[in-house]
């Protein structure tokens, strides 16, 4: 058997379910692991070694008396440190959090936990969910698992790093510019932002409350759906939490592409890094070769994105931290100050014009699903950066180049799924994302087991 | 270039604090926003879309 730090929860759970694996043997393989790798990674903030063996057994007593509930029972997952958890310190990566123990798990940590996760600790992130690089200088940056020079990407840092290095089976992110494709897609593993509202993000503490977006990330396309099934659901606490049906996510994975009109825009074309550029160009040809036409198409309206995206998130976010700011500056980093600061110096006027970019652009992109089942384009234009000495002016600069790229998906409300397109000349993974119209989550995740199918995940360097 | 003087008097009316440090970053995030601005320029009617704004089911119940 290959290292189980490496298998998917697909596949564990064969194992898991047959008793030919305990989860209590697998869980501390992880722990191991996370002693030995994480003081140098950083993926987590707090590890939670003996809740996670307790949840362990508990699992394991369950499934040798037979009432195993299903693909992710006993398997060990990361939880993002914006979800809250009862009795454990939620941090959300900022020193004004550092010592708050929420009283309740928020819903998706309980649906997770519900379905028989472990929950093998609490995951580092940018702080406040609000940076795109992963560094953190309260509790630890952390470091690319591909090359340790480089950034991981963020918000969702520890999480998608914990997925490459083989220290979790599946991660909870959050997406409110990207958090969760941004760094899936500098890691090298798989992320899905869903539609606004199809999971809670009751008890996740907010960026931007009209943005935010709670979701799963993993090793496999089949791994978010597993995990899309406990999360997603209609949450009365959570007032943007959607009333509809859920259908069974795994139901079309590995279904054919044929007939599948995929669209790029013209606007995912402009400012591509060279090797970005190839790489995409590549995955367009082997998506044609499954079966999928893909033609460029026009969608105008996303050049308001970075109008709309950084009025809406600095607004949102300055409105949210206004009195922490007033009384506890100090406690922020300068590039999150900076970041929310700006925003208590746009205006009104302004921050509903960002609104009414939005609904422009939610009209152009149903006019595009008119002509194309769903869209497609590099995750983010750049290569992954290495880490430079001024960090604080890095962070802003990536946030600058790649919020174009991935707060269209935010901005609109549609779902939206990174995966791996392949490795740059320095090593280091690049992802493009599939972007599809509201409560498209099975078609996207259709369109992407498949693409997983010829282009698998490598795990060579992560697990060296 | 946003007026540094803007961007201190902005702030401390607010309570808000002014760290000499951040006022180019400050300076460079509203460059951005006021720039992106002109995006807007292309769509003459922008200004007759109903603004998204967060839907509270508390309110229709």
């Amino acid at each position: 058997m290959t290292d189980p730090a490496f298998l998917t929860a697909s596949e564990l759970a064969s194992f898991i379910k047959s008793k030919q694996l305990s989860p209590v043997e697998l869980t501390t393989h992880f722990l191991n692991r996370i002693q030995t790798f994480d003081s140098d990674l950083h993926t987590y903030i707090t590890p939670l070694p003996d809740l996670a063996l307790q949840q362990a057994k508990e699992a394991e007593d369950e499934i040798m008396r037979g009432e195993y509930k299903g693909p992710l029972h006993g398997i060990p997952m990361g939880i993002k440190d914006n979800y809250d958890t009862k009795g454990i310190r939620t941090t959300v990566g900022s020193g004004l959090f550092a010592h708050s123990v929420p009283e309740k798990n928020a819903t998706a940590v309980d649906k997770l936990l519900g379905a028989g996760g472990i929950m093998l600790g609490k995951q580092n992130m940018h702080e406040l969910a609000a940076g795109s690089t992963g560094t953190n200088p309260f509790f630890g940056t952390t470091r690319n698992p591909w090359n340790r020079k480089y950034m991981p990407g963020g918000s969702s840092s520890g999480g998608t790093t914990s997925l490459a290095a083989g220290l979790a089976t599946v991660a909870t992110g959050t997406d409110t510019f990207g958090s969760i494709r941004l760094p899936a897609s500098m890691c090298g593993v798989y992320g899905l932002k869903p539609t606004y509202g199809l999971v809670s993000t009751y008890g996740v503490f907010p960026t931007a409350w009209s943005l935010d977006t709670a979701g799963p990330m993993a090793r496999s396309v089949s791994d978010l759906a597993l995990m899309l099934n406990h999360m997603a659901g209609y949450d009365p606490n959570d007032p943007a939490s959607l009333k509809v049906e859920i259908p069974d996510y795994t139901e079309n994975l590995n279904k054919e592409m044929n007939g599948i009109t995929i669209g790029v825009p013209a606007y995912y074309l402009e400012g591509l890094d060279p090797e970005v550029e190839k790489l995409f160009q590549n995955a367009i040809k082997a998506l044609q070769h499954l079966g999928a036409e893909v033609r460029e198409i026009e969608v105008p309206e996303l050049s308001m994105s970075t109008f709309a995206g950084y009025l809406t998130v600095t607004g949102e976010a300055s409105a949210l931290h206004h009195e922490w700011l007033q009384t506890h500056s100090e406690l922020y980093s300068a590039d999150i100050r900076s970041f929310f600061l700006a925003g208590s110096l746009t205006n009104s006027p302004q921050y509903v014009k960002a609104q009414q970019a939005r609904r422009r652009m939610v009209k152009g992109i149903q006019e595009a699903f008119k002509e194309v089942d769903i869209m497609l384009g590099p995750t983010i234009p750049i290569r992954t950066p290495a880490f430079r000495e001024n960090w604080l002016d890095q962070n802003l600069h990536v946030v600058k180049e790649c919020l174009p790229f991935t707060a269209p998906v935010n901005l609109t409300g549609i779902p939206g799924l990174s995966v791996p397109m392949g490795f740059n000349s320095r090593g280091l993974p690049a992802g493009m994302q599939f972007m599809g119209n509201h409560l498209s989550e099975s078609l996207l995740l259709q369109v992407g087991s498949m693409w997983e199918k010829i282009n698998p995940l490598s795990i060579k360097l992560a697990r060296a | 270039m946003i007026d540094e003087a803007f961007i201190r008097q902005g702030l401390y009316v607010q309570g808000l604090p002014v760290y000499t440090t951040d006022i180019p970053y400050i300076q460079n995030l509203l460059l951005t926003m006021n720039q992106a601005q002109t995006s807007l320029h292309v769509f003459p009617h922008l200004n007759m879309e109903v603004p998204v704004t967060v839907v509270d089911k508390e309110v229709i119940r």
